[in-house]
């Protein structure tokens, strides 16, 4: 037997959701329709200040218990502190802000995503290693076609066999491809959704 | 050199020495790694902080209640008592009692992706399926009528075997008793093979990208170094 | 109803409740519970006929059937002469001292009626008072409620170090006897009866009652009123004790004291109805009579039943009254003479009731008397062999019989010692009323034979007691014929005669067992310390327990042993590998930035995508001043990808003189999109054309607010400034105020959720996409299906760099277009050798490993 706390908690998710729903159809719902969405989107964000509040108080233990990494805890506060003063004071587009935002945001990163350049190329060179097989194979394969014909070769000029090849493969198979897993992944939001609604899946804790 | 140079120089030289820390990991982790990705982590919570405080707090609660109390009060009271009581889930001890308002919005959250990806995704996406044999469009197109049509058969193969692959196929390994159709499990082998060159694809993007960020920040190194040679020299 | 005070807690509980409430001890005997109150009393009507004659003819003849003889059923006790002889007995058995305290909670029992000044000894007023509870008394309600805590308890607690044990005295003479509204009802009855207002009772005449509880009548218990029923033997003093009257007021207890004190028979037969005539006539002329249970054995004086008292006394009852015995001398034993049918008779009385004695009596006494004549009452005798009698005889010497019945004796098991105190038959005592010198015959305590009877035992063997000189000497032996002699059987040697263990005569000096031989010692002596058997503190450890040990201390060398390091591997580590992959690429980046750039061509014609061509087309074919959002949700880390064609397309845009709102799902899309506005040609730029609306959170319930209702959502920019009011954009269109999207970001998902929420809303308003490399499979069936979705696309570095190319404005993206080339052939290279090499190394790996499988 669920408990009461349960039961309200799917009511009120049945609930918003219908009405959501339903909003569609019936003309007079579109404006509860659309006073709950501005609800929502408050609450979004108040969503996210929970998480920061959690991170920050994830360091804060651990700064208080003296554990191993309590500096770079120590670090990350005051990193959040002195960036609250900046972005604060400046706002969200101001010069500072974006000064420190371009300096250490947007460096670091791109610089982690540069790093996955050698990652990806290693586990691509180590893709052979253990088996070589028909799948493996075709998956190379398509990435060199597809990689090479992003850009000309240096020192060579534009392939235009290649360029087709590549414009084909964009068409056609990968095109397929994808077609397959866009519908795949909208039925399955779909039948989450549904899920959710019916109170079968409680995401949102009991 | 005025203050903005100045703070440019500054944002550069922290941004260069950022990068270094970072690109240190290529040896192995070490603690300027951690160092950046700590200070990284910290600057990118503020940013969001105030982000939210300008979006949410300030321009969607505080100026309404200044501006018009009475006409924006249930719009403003409901979702800042709402936003309070969620608050609580950042405690661990009272986190269930957040509950409620996570269940509202995951409820709206969901009608919405149910109406977008029927509306959106899968009627559309079918219907382009279908219209891939439109011979009226490919005769306005110019291109060769057989060799669309051979690419709508191959597209609308590919779309099929694909969601054969995925849904037969997941089905199967879940399942420790019983065997699927030979047919289905011939189409969900020729899905696998449109799959795999649909992930090709995409690791080939995930690479280029990756590529140009590489470019990037070694191209800011390469300006920061010259740049300074520059100004000492 | 009169309350019942539970003996067991001392509280009160209602007279017609059998167990108590509180904590569960019968407050009644089990034989009057059984039998409902409103029944008539016991041997009344139809239980008549259950009630043996000879205690039927105990009964007054006024009482009715119901009633109980003198309001006890135990009248013929009182009857029954204390014995100095068993007080003493039992003071010696207990090794006790006059003073001692164990009598306290004894005479405390039998103090109930007594004043506080010390009594006369009684020990069958202390008995009597003992054994009330098995007897129903009608004066339980009597008691005062102020005590808890039975009488006898109290009385042995506040008597502790009291010399002077209370005695039961029911006489009337000489006692404080409180006044009737103190005393209890039973007590209140016997001052009564004492005083001449004993009126019978109502109870109906019955046998004199035995010991059995289901003779007990019930009726007794709540109708018996002091002033109506109180024997005259019953009336007693009230005690002066605190807790007397209570113990004893509410206990259904046979008043022991009161039959056994001959002070409390009635002098006249009126006052004495309850208690038999045969009973009364033996203590007639008896004071006071020693309680066994006393430390200070009294003399009492027997008394002798009066002439009219004996009369009515049975016949086999009146020879013994007659014998007057003398009181109880200090080797009276109360384990000895349980009360059959003689009683001793004491004084001038006995004289008259000698004519009624039987035969056999009166020989036993002839017999008695010559054996004992001058002595002593015999001490007690107990059955045990080594007893030591001269410990208990309070007499210098030893009597004959008793002598005998010591040469005699041989051990007994305990279970005869506990029927002394066990009334095995109707009308027994345990005490005996024998007086001094009297040859009455005693009953073994632990036989249960009467003396006379033991003697004649001992008499049949005269080889086995050659002591025995007196019963000897009445038979003689005959001679048997040898070959009769021959066939006597050869007797075990411990069978015919009792074997006394001479190797132990010590005498137990203290304890319940004090007096006796043969018990086994408590003290040290008797424990033999044996020597104790020497176990060996050596292991004895097996040949498996030692191979055991071995193989412990063979791991346990090896973990402190060094072992070699396996050989390195021929492949390098891979972070060695990364290491070089890195430099490689980064050289290649490096030599692209120092040859300056221009060397790889721009993408045009064939080169440049069809969406591309398509965004292009799109932006182009834009209406004048027409407001267009931006949807800035890429990352910062794929600023280098994206913004170089997020970059152009806002150029583009600007060119074109659209007015541009920029809006982020993402919270770093405000800074990047900002960037993207600062970044705009200065000249192109005007400050009211841009407008950036910051962060929308929600993810898709924020973008389908915010194409339903998007003031709603977001009503100011960043700045503060209400957005919605300003030109060109119309309040009432809503987000159908914006002629295109451009959708930039890195992820499919994002731009999945724009197309699905936002753009709808937006129909027919095309939608761009300004994506990474890895979102563009995902968004070509969009863009490639009809109706299209999507309408054009400018994809990663390749789209970025074309788009410059197009609108002619270089821009990053260009500039990283030589370096981008370089990589991708540097990472073709890469790739295809690697690949190459770690198939082949791979194939080599796992050669050898089959070969390994194969040769094992």
């Amino acid at each position: 037997m669920k408990s009461p706390s349960a039961i309200f908690n799917m009511t009120i998710a049945c609930s918003a959701g219908l009405v959501t729903l339903l909003g569609y159809f019936i003309p007079p719902l579109a404006g509860i329709r659309d006073v709950l969405l501005q609800w929502a989107v408050i609450l979004a964000g108040f969503a996210l200040l929970v998480g920061i509040i959690n991170l920050l108080s994830a360091h804060f233990r651990k700064l208080s218990k003296a554990k191993k990494g309590g500096f770079y805890s120590l670090v990350l506060i005051l990193s959040f502190v002195g960036s609250l003063i900046v972005f604060g004071v400046s706002g969200p587009d101001g010069s500072w802000s974006l000064l420190l935002f371009n300096s250490v945001q947007v460096s670091v990163e791109s610089t982690l995503l540069a790093l996955l350049t050698v990652v990806l190329a290693y586990a691509a060179i180590r893709l052979f290693h253990k088996e070589v097989t028909r799948a493996t194979v075709l998956f190379m394969l398509t990435f060199l076609i597809v990689l090479v014909s992003s850009a000309p070769l240096f020192g060579l000029s534009n392939t235009p066999l290649l360029s087709e090849l590549r414009e084909w493969l964009s068409s056609v198979p990968i095109v397929a491809g994808a077609r397959g897993i866009l519908i795949g992944v909208a039925l399955g939001v779909l039948a989450a959704g549904l899920r959710i609604l019916m109170g079968v899946d409680r995401p949102y804790g009991r | 050199m005025n203050l903005a140079n100045i703070s440019d120089l500054a944002g550069a030289l922290i941004g260069f020495l950022l990068t270094l820390m970072v690109f240190s990991y290529l040896i192995k982790d070490n603690p300027l790694f951690r160092l950046a990705i700590h200070i990284f982590i910290g600057v990118s919570a503020g940013y969001a902080t105030i982000t939210v405080f300008y979006n949410i707090i300030l321009y969607r609660l505080i100026s309404p209640l200044i501006q018009s109390p009475l006409s924006q009060i249930y719009l403003v009271l409901p979702p800042l008592l709402l936003g309070i009581w969620l608050l609580t889930k950042a405690s661990p001890r009272l986190s269930h009692l957040g509950s409620p308002v996570v269940a509202f919005m995951v409820g709206i959250g969901a009608a919405t992706a149910i109406t977008g990806a029927l509306s959106g995704t899968l009627f559309p996406q079918i219907e382009a399926s279908i219209n891939l044999f439109d011979l009226q469009a490919a005769r306005q197109s110019g291109n060769n009528l057989a060799f669309w049509l051979f690419n709508a058969m191959v597209v609308m193969a590919g779309t099929i075997t694909t969601l054969a692959y995925f849904h037969f196929g997941v089905r199967d390994r879940q399942e420790s008793a019983g065997r699927r159709q030979p047919w289905i499990d011939f189409l969900g082998r020729i899905g696998q093979i449109f799959l795999v060159v649909a992930l090709g694809g995409l690791f080939a993007g995930v690479y280029a990208a990756a590529l140009n960020a590489l470019i990037k920040q070694l191209t800011f190194i390469w300006d920061f170094i010259w740049m300074m040679l520059g100004t000492i020299l | 109803m009169a309350d019942i005070r539970c003996q067991m807690c001392g509280k009160l509980n209602p007279s017609n409740l059998d167990v108590c409430q509180f904590c569960q001890a019968r407050l009644r005997p089990v034989w009057e519970s059984a039998q409902p109150e409103e029944e008539p009393l016991a041997g009344s009507g139809g239980e008549g006929d259950e009630i043996p004659e000879w205690l039927r003819s105990l009964r007054s003849p006024d009482m009715g059937a119901g009633e109980t003889p003198s309001g006890s059923g135990l009248d013929w006790l009182s009857d029954v002469e204390p014995d100095e002889f068993a007080a003493d007995a039992v003071k010696n058995v207990f090794d006790l001292e006059p003073e001692e305290k164990l009598d306290d909670w004894l005479s405390g029992a039998a103090s109930l009626a007594e004043p506080e000044s010390p009594k006369a000894e009684d020990s069958f007023d202390q008995v009597r008072s003992e054994l009330s509870f098995l007897e129903e008394t009608p004066f339980s309600s009597a008691a005062p409620e102020e005590e808890e805590t039975p009488d006898w308890l109290d009385r042995f607690r506040d008597e502790q170090g009291e010399e002077t044990p209370e005695r039961m005295d029911f006489s009337p003479a000489g006692q404080e006897q409180p006044s009737p509204e103190e005393a209890p009802d039973w007590l209140a009855r016997i001052q009564e009866a004492q005083m001449g207002d004993w009126s019978p009772p109502q109870e109906p005449a019955s046998e004199p009652e035995s010991w059995s509880p289901e003779s007990q009548p019930e009726e007794t218990v709540p109708e018996f009123t002091p002033s109506e029923e109180a024997p005259g033997w019953f009336t007693e003093p009230a005690p002066a004790s605190e807790a007397g009257e209570e113990a004893f007021g509410e206990a259904e207890e046979p008043d022991f004291g009161a039959i056994f004190t001959p002070e409390t028979q009635p002098e006249s037969a009126e006052s004495q109805q309850g208690v038999p005539d045969w009973l009364a006539s033996l203590y007639s002329g008896q004071e006071e009579a020693p309680s066994p249970f006393m430390a200070e054995p009294e003399a009492a004086e027997p008394e002798t039943p009066s002439a009219a008292e004996k009369a009515e006394l049975p016949d086999w009852l009146s020879g013994v009254a007659e014998t007057s015995a003398e009181p109880a001398a200090a080797a009276g034993g109360i384990y000895t003479a349980p009360l059959e049918d003689e009683f001793p008779q004491t004084g001038a009385e006995g004289e008259a009731a000698e004519e009624s004695k039987p035969d056999w009596l009166s020989e036993l006494e002839a017999q008695g008397a010559s054996a004992l004549e001058g002595q002593s009452p015999p001490p007690f005798t107990p059955a045990f062999d080594d007893f030591n009698l001269e410990e208990f005889s309070v007499g210098e010497e030893t009597p004959d019989w008793l002598s005998k019945l010591e040469a005699s004796s041989s051990a007994q098991p305990s279970e005869e010692a506990v029927a002394a105190f066990l009334f095995e038959g109707k009308g027994e005592t345990p005490f005996t009323t024998e007086p001094p010198g009297e040859a009455l015959p005693q009953v073994d305590a632990f036989t249960g034979l009467p003396e006379w009877l033991s003697e004649v035992t001992q008499a049949e063997e005269p080889e086995e007691h050659p002591e025995e000189s007196g019963k000897a000497q009445a038979l003689a032996p005959t001679e048997l014929p040898a070959w009769l002699e021959s066939m006597r059987p050869v007797e075990p040697a411990a069978s015919a005669t009792p074997f006394k263990d001479a190797t132990d005569s010590r005498v137990e000096r203290s304890g319940p067992l004090s007096g006796l031989s043969g018990v086994l010692p408590v003290g040290a002596h008797a424990i033999r310390a044996g020597k104790p058997s020497n176990f060996s503190i050596k292991l004895q450890v097996t040949e498996e327990l030692q191979n055991r040990a071995l193989l412990l201390q063979k791991l346990m060398e090896d973990e402190s042993k060094p072992k070699p390091l396996p050989a390195p591997s021929a492949a390098p580590t891979p972070y060695l590998i990364r290491l070089g992959l890195f430099a490689v690429l980064a050289l290649a980046v490096f030599f692209a930035l120092f040859l300056g750039g221009g060397q790889i061509p721009l993408p045009v014609g064939k080169a440049i995508p069809q969406s591309l061509n398509d965004a292009y087309r799109q932006i182009t074919t834009l209406p004048d001043n027409a407001a267009v959002l931006l949807a800035v949700d890429y990352s910062p880390g794929y600023v280098g990808e994206i913004e170089g064609a997020a970059q152009a397309v806002v150029q583009h845009l600007a060119g074109r003189g659209a007015s541009l709102a920029a809006i982020s799902t993402n919270p770093s899309g405000p800074a990047l999109a900002e960037r993207l506005l600062q970044n705009i040609d200065p000249a192109l730029a005007a400050a009211n054309q841009f407008h950036n609306l910051g962060y929308l959170p929600g993810g898709t319930a924020g973008l389908f607010g915010f194409a339903q209702s998007p003031e709603a959502m977001v009503p100011f920019d960043l700045q503060g400034k209400p957005f919605w009011q300003q030109e060109p954009l119309n309040p009432q269109l809503g987000i159908r105020n914006f002629a295109m999207l451009v959708v930039m970001t890195e992820n499919a998902e994002t731009a999945r959720t724009w197309i699905e929420q936002v753009a709808p809303a937006m129909s027919p308003a095309p939608v761009l996409m300004v994506l990474s490399a890895q979102a563009e499979p995902m968004i070509l069936p969009y863009y490639q299906g009809k109706p299209q979705q999507v309408s054009g696309m400018v994809v990663g570095l390749a789209g970025g760099a074309a788009y410059e190319n197009l609108i002619n404005r270089p821009g990053d993206s260009s500039r990283a277009w030589d370096a981008f080339s370089l990589l991708v052939t540097v990472s073709l290279a890469v790739l295809l050798i690697g690949s190459l090499a770690s198939a082949a190394l791979g194939a080599i790996t796992r050669g050898k490993q089959s070969k390994v499988e194969s040769s094992v």
